[in-house]
């Protein structure tokens, strides 16, 4: 408390009293203003710290005792650097040596506690010079960022956990598939050789055991396959490069060629955009979502595909420090087929996701989840419309850089 | 077109006994008259083919006409006794095909580097299997002639 005063004191003497002869307005103003200064400073949720040129403390606000988790006495007439560990010291002292040089700025600072616990602040300092211009002290404004920091840090941990723990998924998505091809190939070859030496000897029942085993080790294949087609789409990316997409959209049509024959399908298109990407991977995702469309068509209806792009302009993204702006296009592939219950639009995207039993429509299901897959390595969303019994519209969203 | 009427040798190089045994099965499936070698692993091969070892009593012999190569192979696995066999100014000669799971593209990249005259992924059916034998049966020994 006597620090405080001896801190407010000035008041008491020099220009202060000699005003006090002007009359009692001013000294009621004066009054209120320190009254309504003092409120400020107590009730700040930052705390605040007046150091002299000597470097020691004169003055702490209440919130900044609480931070420190000390009494004012604990600090008033203590040096600043007594409450920093070595570290901290060196960036202190850096910072006043630019404050006597009349610079200031904000900066981050490690206070430590009793227990020697440290917590993280940011100091905004500014420097206090006397009326004859010589350096008096500093005081600054002390916030706690330890939640903030311990949050970010905890941020970060997930997600280098995060990338590790998918880069293993992926490791193991390859890896396993690649020996799950091994014995799922003998079981094929020797039920196949069974079938070709004893199938005389075994009776009808018998056969049709051995041909279901056999269709399933095929289900597998395919499955096998395509959880490796799913995890090539990052272990075998190629870097991005540009990419006309009207080119990969002929590639794709002249690949569709059979099916669009034999559906007697129609495709329209609108001129598409350049983008940066990987044009295999862009190959992919249009082949299956025009390879979908075609597919989930309806009975008696000419199946009709409309690929349509627009452009948009600046997006402003705000990642990190630099909020770029760039254009993004968006696809949008519609057709006239089956549809499905919008409630599933989500689910679709997923592994091995399917509507349909699998004697209706062929595929596990893996289509869709290599799309949102590529589309999320070129940085992009993917969502899905649909009115069950008209049609489906896939949206494509690709920034174009 | 057979300089000797003697058989010629396909060596067959691959740790799986099943895939030996149905590589045996596919080749007299295929009617193919050769005589079919077996080592288990990259360090058979080499000695094999340098003939020492157990297998010194080979000394004299016939080299084989066509090696079927398998790449993952425990101790010395395929890639390496492929780099050893095209350093050799004898054995360099006699062609390889590599016979295996693997569709990287890098082994393929590779493989070709170094040197084979084929890339093979193991057929998935014994019919397919089969049936690519006899190709290679057709192809290197009544088609194409050979070193040895």
């Amino acid at each position: 408390m006597n620090n405080i005063e001896s801190f407010n004191q000035p008041r008491a003497n020099s220009e202060w009293s000699s005003s006090k002869n002007d009359g009692d307005d001013l000294e009621e103003n004066l009054w209120e203003s320190e009254q309504l200064y003092n409120m400020l400073v107590e009730t700040m949720t930052d705390g605040l710290i007046v150091r002299d040129k000597d470097g020691s403390i004169v003055f702490v606000n209440e919130r900044l005792c609480q931070m420190w988790g000390r009494p004012k006495e604990e600090l008033i007439g203590h040096f600043m650097t007594d409450f920093l560990n070595e570290e901290n010291r060196d960036v202190f002292e850096a910072q006043i040596a630019k404050r006597q040089q009349g610079i200031y700025e904000p900066y981050e600072i490690k206070w430590m506690l009793k227990d020697g616990q440290l917590i993280t602040t940011i100091m905004s300092p500014k420097t206090i010079f006397g009326s004859d211009g010589n350096f008096k002290g500093s005081f600054a404004v002390v916030t706690d960022i330890t939640a903030r920091k311990e949050a970010e840090e905890a941020l970060k941990k997930q997600a280098i956990e995060l990338a590790r723990s998918n880069s293993e998924l992926e490791q193991f998505a390859y890896v396993s598939s690649h020996d799950l091809q091994e014995p799922l190939r003998k079981i094929q070859a020797f039920g196949e050789r069974l079938r070709a030496i004893c199938g005389d000897s075994i009776n009808d029942q018998g056969r049709d055991y051995l041909a279901r085993m056999q269709n399933a080790a095929k289900r597998m294949q395919v499955l096998i396959n395509d959880l490796l087609t799913f995890s090539r789409v990052t272990t075998m990316a190629k870097p991005f490069k540009l990419v006309d997409l009207n080119q990969v959209l002929q590639a794709v049509l002249l690949n569709l060629e059979l099916l669009i024959e034999q559906t007697k399908g129609r495709i329209e298109f609108d001129e598409l955009p350049t983008i940066t990407g990987d044009a295999t991977q862009m190959r992919q995702l249009l082949q299956n979502l025009i390879g979908n469309a075609l597919k989930f068509r309806r009975k008696d209806v000419t199946p009709v595909v409309k690929i349509q792009a627009q452009i948009f302009k600046s997006v402003k993204k705000k990642t990190s420090e630099n909020s770029s702006t760039s254009n993004v296009c968006q696809i949008t592939i519609a057709d006239n087929g089956i549809g499905f219950d919008e409630k599933y639009a989500d689910r679709i995207f997923g592994v091995f996701q399917r509507l349909h039993a699998r004697d209706v429509y062929e595929g596990t299901g893996i289509g869709l989840a290599i799309c949102r897959k590529i589309v999320e390595r070129h940085h992009g969303d993917i969502a899905a419309k649909s009115i069950p019994g008209k049609g489906s519209t896939f949206i494509v969203t690709l920034p174009i850089k | 077109m057979n300089k000797q009427r003697k058989p010629i040798i396909i060596l067959y190089a691959d740790d799986d006994p099943e895939d030996r045994m149905l590589v045996k099965d596919a080749l007299e499936e295929s009617r193919l008259a050769n005589e079919l070698h077996f080592v288990e692993d990259g360090e058979e091969l080499m000695d094999y083919l340098h003939r020492r070892g157990k297998y010194s009593e080979l000394k004299n012999t016939l080299y084989p006409g066509l090696i079927l190569l398998d790449l993952n192979m425990p101790k010395k696995d395929g890639r390496e006794a492929l780099e050893e066999i095209k350093e050799d100014p004898i054995l360099r000669r006699i062609p390889i095909v590599v016979l295996t799971t693997s569709k990287a593209e890098e082994d393929i990249y590779r493989s070709y580097d170094l040197g084979v005259s084929g890339f093979i992924v193991k057929p998935v059916t014994f019919e397919s299997l089969t049936e690519a034998i006899k190709i290679l049966g057709k192809y290197w020994f009544e088609i194409v002639e050979l070193p040895f």
